[in-house]
């Protein structure tokens, strides 16, 4: 297949594709006036400029064309599909409207689609049950939801077999594990990381092969309590010539400190990554990463230093001025003791 | 800081924006300059538009 001919035919056929930077020009407020919260967003727009349908990011370039022909096949307005939905309801504008929703990152309104779509439909649908997972998960994060209401999630994929529910007890595994360590509970993820281990098996298939070395990453980490293990299997997942990528060195010093594992090499590695890195937002990003290391590490004076330069290579993201005024209030009570 | 990458695996997310970078400016497909004049293309002959929102980094 040429994918390239593919895309290329697809999007002529939409009509009129504009690409933005979401951080430079028009790019700025359009992004802010559509809510934009990740990259890359698609939005589908009509002629007047009102929303048909969008995502965020996506999984292959079949998923991708899927949903672009999904929009030229409806191309009525968000509010024109609650309308149709508020007086036909039907499963599959209910799932459109949570899978808009989501990509808003309105966990509340998506959440109460999906499950319409769920009471809606008359099969049982692994898709659907993973995207209910996911926004409660994302929902957990805003603190739109609670952990009851995820693990309830996640067990509801768990209770799936189908052969079409994989790469949902995969993704459900790693996000436990990520909600487990934010909630303080690290044996919340154990069942969903054995469950998805056991599902993937002996799978040649590579994504799932790169998957499983994930998981098996996961339960060293958080079921055995093998650090040793756990960054040596981090280092195996790392893609070809790592250690020359500034973002892929990012990476694994950022995972260190997030486990709190092997944290005098990632204090190098993220030195390294600082140097390599282009001036402006990804040397800024990296010198947060190497701030949280080196304060972590007990030198906050330094995780001021860091700082203080990631605000100048960066000046209007606001999280680098509220960790600057972190590491100097910690410096401050360091000084009084 | 974690680096900003979201939902779909970096390398796909890589590999679809750089065929995607190839859609715009080709002859086959209407590239706009501007957010307007993406609407004033799209009024012609009430199409849709395909707004991608991405970062250089």
């Amino acid at each position: 297949m040429d994918d390239n001919h593919d895309f290329r035919k697809a999007i002529h056929d939409t009509g009129v594709f504009l690409r933005l930077d979401a951080e430079k020009g028009e790019g700025v407020p359009l992004a802010e006036q559509f809510s934009v919260n990740g990259y890359p967003t698609y939005i589908v727009l009509n002629a007047t400029g009102e929303t048909v349908d969008r995502w965020m990011g996506y999984d292959d370039a079949e998923g991708f064309l899927a949903a672009l022909q999904g929009a030229a096949n409806d191309p009525s307005t968000v509010a024109e599909k609650l309308t149709r939905y508020e007086e036909s309801p039907n499963a599959c504008d209910a799932e459109k409207l949570g899978d808009i929703y989501s990509a808003e990152s309105e966990s509340q309104k998506a959440m109460s689609m999906y499950r319409a779509a769920s009471e809606l439909n008359t099969e049982p649908n692994p898709k659907l049950t993973g995207k209910i997972f996911y926004t409660l998960a994302d929902g957990y994060t805003s603190e739109t939801f609670s952990l009851e209401e995820v693990r309830t999630g996640a067990d509801a994929v768990l209770a799936i077999e189908a052969e079409d529910n994989i790469m949902n007890l995969v993704q459900v595994a790693h996000r436990m594990g990520m909600i487990g360590s934010q909630a303080g509970q690290p044996d919340l993820s154990t069942p969903y990381i054995m469950a998805a281990l056991q599902a993937t098996e002996g799978t040649q298939e590579p994504d799932m092969v790169a998957a499983r070395r994930e998981l098996l990453l996961e339960k060293a980490l958080r079921i055995d309590n093998d650090l040793e293990a756990a960054v040596q299997l981090k280092r195996d997942s790392m893609p070809e010539g790592w250690k020359d990528n500034p973002t892929d060195l990012n990476n694994f010093a950022w995972w260190c400190f997030e486990n709190k594992v092997n944290l005098e090499q990632a204090e190098k590695m993220a030195r390294i990554a600082t140097d390599l890195a282009e001036p402006g937002p990804e040397k800024a990003m990296i010198l947060d990463t190497l701030a949280e290391l080196c304060n972590e590490l007990g030198n906050c004076g330094e995780a001021v230093a860091l700082m203080q330069t990631a605000t100048e290579e960066q000046p209007e993201n606001e999280y680098y001025r509220e960790q600057l005024e972190r590491f100097q209030e910690l410096l401050r009570q360091d000084n009084r003791t | 800081m974690r680096s900003i990458r979201l939902k779909a695996p970096a390398i796909l997310i890589a590999a679809g924006l750089l065929i995607l970078a190839g859609c715009a400016g080709q002859g086959d497909t209407a590239s706009p300059d501007s957010f307007d004049d993406a609407l004033a293309l799209a009024g012609h002959d009430n199409s849709l538009i395909l707004v991608e929102f991405h970062t250089d980094w």
